[in-house]
């Protein structure tokens, strides 16, 4: 083992070994594990700095693996896998993990929890560092579980309040439904590997090509409960129940991106592994998604809830990205994605946590308003968020949202213009709920006493911002690097076509009509709403996919079936369990008899069983039935 | 023709039986439990760091009646690292106005015992068993208390009894194989194994297994904590490792003896878990439970001859570490309370939370809770002796997995005393060797790999010495 393994190790060793101190030190000064947590990412930010420009200037991948239980036959390799794809991933998670525990120290200093805050955030961050880092998929899976168990513990986090609880455990199901394809998804890769699979490198050795679809889908099944996408991506919206920044952070820059994550981590093993087939279902996953998330973001008024769908939507483009089916490229494109999408949305949840926090926690758009004036950096900052969102030219989302959907012009047109249309839409709601929290008069009374937040919340704010603003400088760079062509530069711009216009087109008319019906005062929302009641009450009830998932699959399927296995449970076993336990219990009694507590007795029992075990001994030897 | 070379090998030993003496004469000058106790633990942590340094080289001293090796180093580990909690455990302990005498007998004993188990010489070992049996009666009625000569006289009254066993076993050895030497073959089988026989009794006896288990409630139950820690871990330690010795080098007996200690191993760790069920007093209950782990622990028999032959010898270091911890730990805490009734846990979560969750940590430990030293102990263990493939081996290991079962009941009984009953409500004094013993057992029982890897890498050299019959 070598420094740069150790220190590797350490990326995510480091926060994980320290959690419990956060905790701990919180009971001697709440304060102390606010500095402590920060301190840990931070460590772990500069660790994995120093190791992804080690790795630009001497490209050698950091690979150590050793065997977990060397008990078992099977050789199970626990380790680190540290390629260019996991450095880029590690870089953005310490990176913006670190911005939002930073924003965390003010955002939750009145908490009187925040020792255990700090402390879930610092396992969460480790935990997705592990997942990125790990080099067999096992180990992955056991850091995706211990994200979904930060996730839910964090969601939760103020589970005084209903809402929070009951969406923690919504968010913890529902993922859950997708690890149950993911685990079997391992299982089938080790068994069609045959054993080669353990280790994520070894994923190749799957020859067959149905055995890679099946493979392929079934990860892809944990990826879209990870990542959200549709039918699984109720659970995001509730989540906003947790904290702003656990939103930010969960929802922007780590745990949703796992899903895509796993995909481009397979696909970068061989790009083969992604059947045409699976790359079919894979895109048009996505293009879903987008067209239903970008439709529900459009009608809800709740301002976490629009960045949710946002959210669903921008993810959306990097499994779409992945079904391309355009080799590395498709990863460049996904992970570049990733990384600006990371920025921006951590960027749009942390300014609509500063005026959240400005407005008393009021998170209806509606009473919202004028609020430029009263903070003009957040402000700013999410117009920022916003330009970037929708892809205005020169912000990051143009460089990597448009890189792929003029990609997918060659794949098909089809996808092509509902990847368009998705763009379209996503500038629409975006700049609703911009023009509606910036723009017209305070529409209630803590909107109108609201303030500009303190200099600590700020500072990640507009850092974030800058990033939002320039990452576009990188994107050759970026593709170079993660496609592991050699780098010409840092910097540099994908040349454009002429088919980037027409995103660009339908961008800033999106824009225009955004102003047009919500920048200022107008009747067309309810002319429209009023106009296709059907089609917004549709959309308005989000497809009625969670009141399917909740009447039909929970309360028809699941809890019926478990009123069954329950009755069973009761009867059958329960009752099997209680006699063995009744019967121990009276034959200890009669046993305990023969404990007199006379001396010459035990002698006597010794010497009964010495004459029974040398008569069983001759009997043996003398019937010869061992030899 | 015995000749002493090497002998700088075993400055182990020889520290313990210095340190004795050294406690025996400080006692002249003061009586002081503090000072003694630090000499001896002093002294017996010298002798834990020169067996640690010991290094895995093979010796044989007296032309092979002392072999160390890796294997010795070991299990002089095991023996050593509860021998020191108890040893410690006395300076709390209420023992006796004359902790001197005390703390030389106990030397003595743990001097006598890294002996027993580096000899391969039938008469050496006997000496040294014994050199460990009459010490360990006078430390058993030590308090003078009622219980605690009760308790001493049925120690000694069993003892005397299996050393007649032991001496008739070893002379019909001799008359089998004409050597006292361990290994030897022999010339006559059936007195060989009548020998053999007589040998797992006479040594048995000190290991609490199934029909020899009757001293071993009352004695533990009646000395003192320390003694009842120190008898039922480091003195189980080494009689398991002295029967290891004996029987892995005799492999004519193999076969014969995986059936013998099938059948002691499920009915002692069936006894002791079904006996356990039905006490309210915690002592008690640990003294059961006590016989239930030696059962568990004598399971590593049915390995013999296999190729599962260096797991088992690992997994049984590994869980007589983790024993160690728990039953010492266990025992010593009781030095806390006044009277060990199972009532008078209750309430203990509010009364000293610290104690609570350290006493949860060993009971858990003790059933086998994942997490803990005590569940990889048994878990390697069993796994060696399942990878041995004999049917046999598969019921030994269903057995035990279901008893392990079964005494989550009485564990988890004292833990909802503990944590969910509502009774006393005078704190608990805090015992820093149970925080200790708790502590380890987590630690190495989640680093367990490193023991693991410490096991493997002095265990090479054992392989060629020991079973040269394999």
């Amino acid at each position: 083992m070598d420094l740069s393994t150790i220190l590797t190790f350490l990326i995510f060793g480091l926060p994980l070994i320290g959690f419990p101190f956060v905790i701990g030190i919180g009971y001697i000064k709440k304060n102390y594990s606010m500095y402590l947590g920060t301190a840990l990412i931070f460590f772990s930010f500069l660790i994995t700095l120093y190791l992804f420009f080690s790795y630009t200037v001497n490209g050698t991948v950091i690979q150590y693996s050793f065997n977990w239980l060397p008990s078992l036959p099977a050789i199970i390799p626990l380790g680190v896998y540290a390629d260019n794809l996991s450095m880029i991933m590690a870089l953005m998670v310490s990176f913006v993990g670190f911005l939002i525990i930073l924003f965390s120290v003010g955002y939750m200093k009145e908490d009187p929890n925040r020792h255990v805050f700090f402390g879930e955030m610092v396992l969460f961050t480790s935990s997705m560092l592990g997942l990125v880092l790990a080099s067999s998929l096992l180990m992955l899976f056991i850091f995706w579980e211990l994200v979904g168990l930060c996730s839910y513990l964090l969601i939760g986090f103020w589970h005084y309040k209903p809402n929070a609880a009951s969406a923690a455990k919504k968010a913890f199901i529902v993922t859950r439904v997708g690890d149950v394809f993911f685990i079997a998804g391992i299982g089938a890769a080790i068994l069609y590997s045959s054993g080669g699979a353990l280790s994520i490198s070894g994923l190749g050795a799957i020859h067959l090509e149905w055995q890679r679809t099946i493979v392929a889908l079934l990860l892809f099944g944990g990826a879209i409960g990870k990542s959200a996408q549709f039918p699984l991506h109720v659970w995001i919206p509730d989540a906003m129940e947790g904290p702003t920044t656990v939103s930010a952070l969960i929802h922007a820059a780590t745990m949703v991106t796992a899903g895509v994550y796993l995909m481009a981590r397979v696909y970068s093993i061989d790009t083969s592994l992604l059947t045409p087939t699976a790359l079919t279902v894979i895109l048009y996953v996505g293009v879903v998604t987008i067209i239903l998330s970008g439709l529900i973001g459009l009608v809800v008024n709740d301002i976490k809830r629009i960045l949710a769908y946002s959210t669903i939507g921008q993810i959306g483009y990097m499994v779409a990205a992945l079904g391309l089916g355009l080799g590395v490229t498709s990863i460049g494109l996904s992970i570049y994605q990733l990384e600006a999408h990371a920025f921006f949305k951590a960027l749009l949840f942390l300014a609509a946590g500063s005026i959240l926090h400005a407005v008393m926690n009021v998170r209806d758009i509606n009473k919202m308003g004028g609020l430029w004036k009263k903070m003009p950096v957040t402000v700013t900052a999410m117009l920022v968020g916003a330009l970037a969102l929708s892809g205005f030219p020169g912000f990051a989302g143009f460089f990597s949202k448009d890189s792929i959907i003029t990609a997918s012009y060659g794949v098909s047109v089809f996808a092509w213009s509902l990847l368009a249309i998705g763009g379209f839409l996503t500038t629409l709601y975006a700049f609703r709920m911009f023009f509606k929290v910036a723009l017209g008069k305070p529409r209630s009374d803590p909107a109108e006493h609201a303030h500009e937040s303190s200099w600590i919340m700020l500072i990640p704010i507009v850092i974030l911002a800058a990033f939002s603003a320039i990452f576009g400088i990188f994107q050759q760079g970026f593709y170079d690097f993660v496609e592991n062509k050699p780098v010409t530069g840092a910097f540099g711009i994908a040349p454009l076509t002429l088919t980037d216009m027409v995103p660009v087109i339908l961008m800033l008319a999106g824009m225009g009509i955004a102003y047009y019906v919500w920048g200022r005062n107008s009747t067309i929302p309810q002319k429209v709403t009023s106009g296709a009641s059907d089609f917004y009450l549709l959309v308005k009830n989000k497809f009625y996919l969670d009141v399917f998932f909740t009447n039909v699959i929970a309360e028809r399927g699941v809890i019926g079936l478990s009123a069954v296995s329950d009755g069973f449970e009761r009867k059958a076993i329960g009752g099997l369990v209680d006699a063995s336990g009744k019967l121990f219990q009276n034959s200890g009694k009669v046993l305990r008899k023969i404990q007199t507590g006379l001396a010459r007795q035990y002698a006597l029992i010794i010497l009964i069983g010495l004459i029974l075990a040398l008569l069983l001994l001759r009997i043996l030897m003398l019937s010869g039935v061992i030899h | 023709m015995i000749i002493l070379g090497n002998y700088d090998y075993l400055w182990n030993v020889f520290v313990l039986f210095i340190g004795a003496f050294v406690a025996l004469f400080v006692s002249l000058v003061t009586e002081n439990r503090i000072v003694l106790v630090t000499i001896g633990g002093i002294f017996a942590a010298a002798s834990l760091i020169l067996s640690l340094l010991q290094g895995s080289t093979a010796v044989s001293i007296g032309n092979g009646t002392i072999l160390l090796s890796g294997f010795s180093e070991l299990f002089f580990i095991a023996i050593l690292v509860p021998g020191l909690l108890s040893l410690v455990g006395i300076a709390k302990s209420p023992v006796s106005k004359k902790p001197g005498l005390m703390i030389f007998i106990f030397l003595v004993s743990l001097g006598f015992m890294l002996l027993a188990i580096t000899t391969h010489n039938l008469l050496f070992i006997f000496v040294a068993f014994e050199g460990v049996s009459i010490p360990t009666y006078v430390l058993a009625a030590y308090g003078k208390s009622d219980s605690e000569l009760e308790a001493a006289v049925k120690y000694f009254i069993i003892g005397a009894f299996s050393t007649g066993l032991i001496v008739f076993g070893i002379s019909l050895y001799y008359i089998a194989t004409g050597s006292l030497m361990l290994g030897a073959a022999p010339s006559f089988q059936n007195i060989y194994f009548l020998a053999m026989g007589l040998l797992v009794f006479g040594f048995g006896f000190k290991l609490a297994i199934f029909p020899l288990h009757g001293w071993a409630i009352d004695t533990y139950t009646g000395t003192s904590n320390p003694i009842s820690s120190y008898l039922s871990t480091s003195s189980k330690i080494m009689t398991l490792v002295v029967l290891f010795n004996i029987f892995f080098n005799s492999p004519s007996f193999f076969p014969y003896l995986k059936i013998i200690f099938a059948i002691i191993a499920i009915l002692t760790m069936t006894f002791g878990n079904v006996v356990a069920i039905s006490q309210n007093n915690v002592k008690r209950m640990l003294a059961y439970s006590s016989i239930a782990q030696a059962g568990y622990l004598s399971v590593v028999f049915l390995a013999a001859g296999t190729g599962a032959y260096n797991l088992a010898v690992i997994s049984l270091f590994m869980y007589a570490l983790a024993y160690g911890f728990m039953k010492g730990g266990s025992f010593l805490a009781l030095d806390s309370l006044g009277n060990y009734d199972i009532e008078n846990f209750s309430g203990m979560w509010k009364r000293n939370p610290v104690f609570a969750i350290s006493f949860a940590i060993l009971l858990l430990s003790l059933a086998g809770f994942p997490g803990t030293l005590g569940f990889i102990g048994k878990y390697f263990l069993f796994l060696s002796v399942l990878s041995t493939g004999t049917p046999l081996a598969y019921l030994v290991v269903i057995v035990s997995v279901i008893n392990s079962v079964v005494s989550f009941y009485y564990y988890g009984r004292v833990i909802m005393y503990m944590f969910w009953r509502d009774g006393k409500k005078e704190r608990v004094p805090n015992n820093y060797l149970l925080y200790t013993s708790a502590l380890m057992t987590v630690l190495l029982g989640v680093l367990y790999f490193l023991v693991y890897a410490f096991a493997q890498n002095i265990i090479p050299t054992i392989a060629p010495i020991l079973v040269g019959g394999l």
